[in-house]
This record gives structure tokens, sequence and C-alpha cells, in this order.
């Protein structure tokens, strides 16, 4: 009894004896680890990674590869520049390839008609536990994605690739709206390379793709690859991200996780 | 149907189809109707209405339709037992072929095909009773192996000429039919179909389109902020500990 207090009047002295200038640095010194604890949190659930300004996670898949005809001869070259990434892949893409003596073409991938059974219905995100009704969405007004009103809900862009096709077949969904609060993908931000993405096709045809990327980027800025409709089958998961505009109510990025097809 | 969720204002009593010249709203898909079987003249009926009556083999028509799940039909002129039917679920914001064509058995087939909207360019439909086609410039594919019943798009910048564009059988580079040089406006889809049959007296023949190009320029994938609001609170949580284990040392100290 008496030692417990004697160590706690010890305490009260010792503490007594320090100085103004000691104590107020340790003060300084608990403020700064908070602000460091804070600000981390604001950069992981923003999706920004700790180190770096870019928030690529792995190599961006090739996702643009083109079928391209030269002027000569019918050679094909399935050119596959990676979507906007940093490291300057623009020599990569073919753009300092020889020209050709007249126009080069890309084209979409040929495709039939209209198979509804083969449009997603369903994605399920085993790391995030969440699955989610998939419905088909369009183009709005000035160039915006129609993403479903609720952030339960995944639009996919039917203008783009049906998942499977070569291309890329878009989801995306709010990752929070004012009224619902957080979505199903709200934790896109977390996935990791090798992530299973499982999507069911209205015929009740699973497929299922691993992740191969994550991205980040400004939402004006997004990667042209995004809409490739040639190339290996590529699955793009699409929400916001970034620091939030509360006067505009949006957020300033997009996070992109990619995905390719396992089966 | 799922669809239906995403599909709102389905308004389909009232099923007349829009002018021509409507420009789609953002509930609206566009839809092109194509007529590319020879020697009938039919309706086309929507969910049982004739929306369009009269059509012939060759003619085309640009026109919208509320979101939603139809079901089109091709009648003979007058009738109304269908002799093609198609369940088609147009999404807002979409831009969709619709087509009566022959198959390369020459049976007729009705089917709806994507228009590719998202860029600048030519999009050939391949909806003639012949096999697989190549498209030429000059005696340059520019895009190859399109099957019957398949389309594609070949990118093109706007305002741009694209020379001498034919249609070949897959591998040749002399053109069955040839559509001539095709200018490209900026901004736009040019929309050419082949359609017809392939005998010694008709060759397959080719109608077009424009459509309006709509690519997506932007995801609006967020509006509540609670992802950002988050860490705000881990933030203020970590102010408010830092601030508690200062001040119990105060305690101690006045009481000492």
């Amino acid at each position: 009894m008496s030692g417990g207090r004697s160590r706690s009047a010890r305490d009260a002295t010792r503490d007594a004896h320090r100085s103004p200038v000691r104590r107020s640095r340790s003060a300084v010194r608990l403020l700064g680890a908070g602000l460091v604890v804070g600000a981390v949190a604001i950069r992981l659930a923003a999706g920004v990674p700790l180190l770096g300004g870019e928030a690529t996670l792995g190599d961006p898949p090739h996702v643009t590869a083109a079928l391209t005809t030269e002027a000569q001869g019918r050679a094909h070259t399935a050119d596959a520049p990676a979507p906007d990434r940093p490291g300057g892949l623009e020599d990569r893409d073919g753009a300092s390839a020889p020209e050709a003596a007249g126009p080069r073409y890309t084209s979409t991938a040929p495709r039939g008609a209209m198979d509804h059974d083969r449009w997603p219905a369903q994605v399920s995100i085993a790391r995030l536990g969440v699955t989610a009704p998939v419905g088909p969405v369009g183009v709005g007004s000035q160039g915006a994605l129609v993403v479903p009103a609720s952030p339960s809900d995944v639009g996919w862009y039917h203008g783009g690739a049906v998942p499977g096709e070569p291309g890329v077949a878009l989801l995306t969904s709010h990752i929070d709206t004012r009224t619902e609060g957080r979505g199903v993908f709200a934790g896109l931000v977390r996935l990791e390379i090798g992530d299973v993405v499982t999507v069911l096709a209205a015929d009740g045809t699973e497929q299922r793709w691993t992740v191969t990327a994550r991205t980040q980027h400004a939402k004006e800025e997004l990667p042209d690859g995004l809409f490739a409709r040639t190339g290996a089958p590529t699955l793009a998961l699409v929400t916001c991200g970034g620091p939030f505009d509360r006067a505009a109510r949006s957020y300033r990025d997009n996070v992109i996780v990619w995905a390719e097809l396992l089966y | 149907m799922r669809s239906k969720r995403f599909a709102t204002g389905i308004a389909a009593a009232t099923l007349a189809l829009l002018p021509m010249t409507a420009v789609a709203a953002d509930q609206d898909a566009e839809v092109v109707v194509v007529h590319g079987v020879p020697g009938l003249e039919v309706d086309i009926l929507v969910d049982g209405e004739a929306a369009i009556e009269n059509f012939e083999f060759g003619d085309v028509v640009k026109t919208t339709l509320p979101a939603g799940t139809y079901t089109l039909a091709v009648a003979a002129t007058g009738a109304t037992d269908a002799v093609l039917t198609l369940e088609a679920t147009l999404t807002a914001g979409a831009s969709v072929t619709v087509a009566a064509y022959l198959d390369t058995d020459g049976d007729p087939k009705l089917a709806a095909l994507v228009n590719e909207t998202g860029a600048t360019g030519i999009q050939p439909f391949h909806l003639a009773n012949f096999g697989e086609v190549d498209i030429l410039s000059g005696t340059t594919a520019v895009l190859e192996g399109v099957a019957n019943g398949q389309t594609a798009r070949i990118d093109v910048d706007g305002g741009t000429t694209v020379e001498a564009v034919g249609i070949a059988a897959a591998g040749s580079t002399t053109a069955a039919i040839a559509l001539g040089d095709v200018t490209v406006p900026a901004n736009t889809l040019v929309l050419a179909y082949a359609i017809g049959p392939d005998t010694d007296e008709t060759l397959p023949t080719v109608v077009t389109e424009t459509v309006t190009v709509a690519a997506v320029t932007s995801v609006p994938s967020g509006s509540g902020g609670q992802t950002a609001l988050l860490p705000m609170l881990v933030l203020a949580l970590g102010l408010i500990g830092s601030v508690m284990l200062v001040a119990p040392r105060r305690t101690v100290r006045s009481e000492a």
C-alpha cells in the first residue's frame, strides 16, 4: 500500500519536476502521433498509397490490344498499352512503330447479336464479403456513365464488352451515397492482387476473375484502356475515391480494380 | 427480370415510336430498325402493337424507345401473326440495331445488335446471305473475319474519308460490294448494313444510317462522402486521444 502510494508520489514528484518545455514537447509528440495516425487513415481509406503519389498496385493489364492492319499486307499487331500508368509507356504502345504508307485502322472485335443470357447478373467479391445484383447501364448526358442510384446495385456498361468477350467489361457502383451510405464497392481500395471476383451471368454461368492491378485516376483522366474492345478478356470494377469535395458532392478520383479471367 | 430495376420509365402502354428527329433523353434507348429480308412487306410490332408499318426491304428507321424489355416482332403488313419475334432489353443511353435479315442458309432471322457508339467510325453489319467477309479500303483489309450476323466498329478519326470501301469474301482483296469513299463526320458512327440474298440475279446491297457517338467520359460513382468522413473521425479520435494522454498528468501534478 505504502509502496503504491510512494510510487505515485514519486511519479507526481517527477512530473512536477519536469520542465514546462519537456511537458509541452511530449504533448506535441503525442499530438503529432495522433495527426499521423489520422492522416494515414485518411490516405488508406481514400485509396492513396502511403508512399508516392500514384495509387497503382501491380501492373495494369493489357487492355487495349488493337487489331491493326498495316497498309502493306495484312499484318496484325496486338499492341497493348496499359491504362495510363506512370513511367512513360508511350514508347511501347506502337506509336513509335514505323509509319505505314496509308492510314492504320483499329477496330472492335466482331460480335454477334445481343445475348441477354450472357449479360452479367451478379457480382461477388469474397474478400469484401459482398454480393450484388448487376444490371445494364448506358451513357447519360455529357458522357457520364449512368451509375445505379443505389450503392447496393452494380451497373454493367452495356457499350463495353460482355464479361468474357475480348476487351474490358466494366462494372461500376457508387462508393457511397448521401442517403444509403457506403456501397458494395466501397472496399475496392482494399483489394489485392490475386483476390477473386466472381461474376454470374443471367443464364447462371459462373466466371471467376483474379485481380491483377488497382489503379487510381483523376476523374477527368480515365484511362483509354478502360473502354478497350479487343485484347484479353478483362474485368474493370470502377468506383470513386480520393478526397471528397463537399460542395460538389463528388470524389476527386476513380478507383479501378482490374482482373483477368481465370475460367 | 433484373433489368427492370435499372430501366425506370418503362412506359410500356403507349409504344408509338417517337419522331425520328427526337433527341434521346437519358431514359431512352436509340433503336435503328433495318429490313433485310427481301420480298416481304412487313409491320414491326413492339409488344404487339404496330410501330412501323409497310416496312420494305432496304428500309432503315431510326427512333427511340424508353428503356425497358420489349417483345419485338415482324408480321406481314396488316397481319398480327408474327413471323419473327425477339425479346430485347433496351438500356437507357444505349443504341441498338434491330434487324430482320437472312442467315447463311437464307432463313430469315430477327436480332438486336449493339451499335458501337463508344467512338467515331464505320460499323459494318454483315446481314447478307453470304459467308465470312473482310472490309476493304482499296485492296487493304481494314476489318477481317466478320461472319453473317456479326458486326464490328472500324475506328476512324472524325472528318476523314476512308477511300474505296468494299466488302469482300474473307481473304479476297477484290470487293464484292463497293461502297465508294466513305466520309465519317466528327462524333458520328456510320452504320453500314449489308443485306440481301446472294444469287445469280441479285447481289447483296448496303444501306446506311448514322448515329451520334456517345462515349463515356466520366464515371460519377460516389456522392455520399462517408468514405471520406470515416478517416476524419479517426483523425478526431487521434487528437482527442492525444489530449487525454497529456491531461491526466496535469491532474496528478495538481494533487501533489
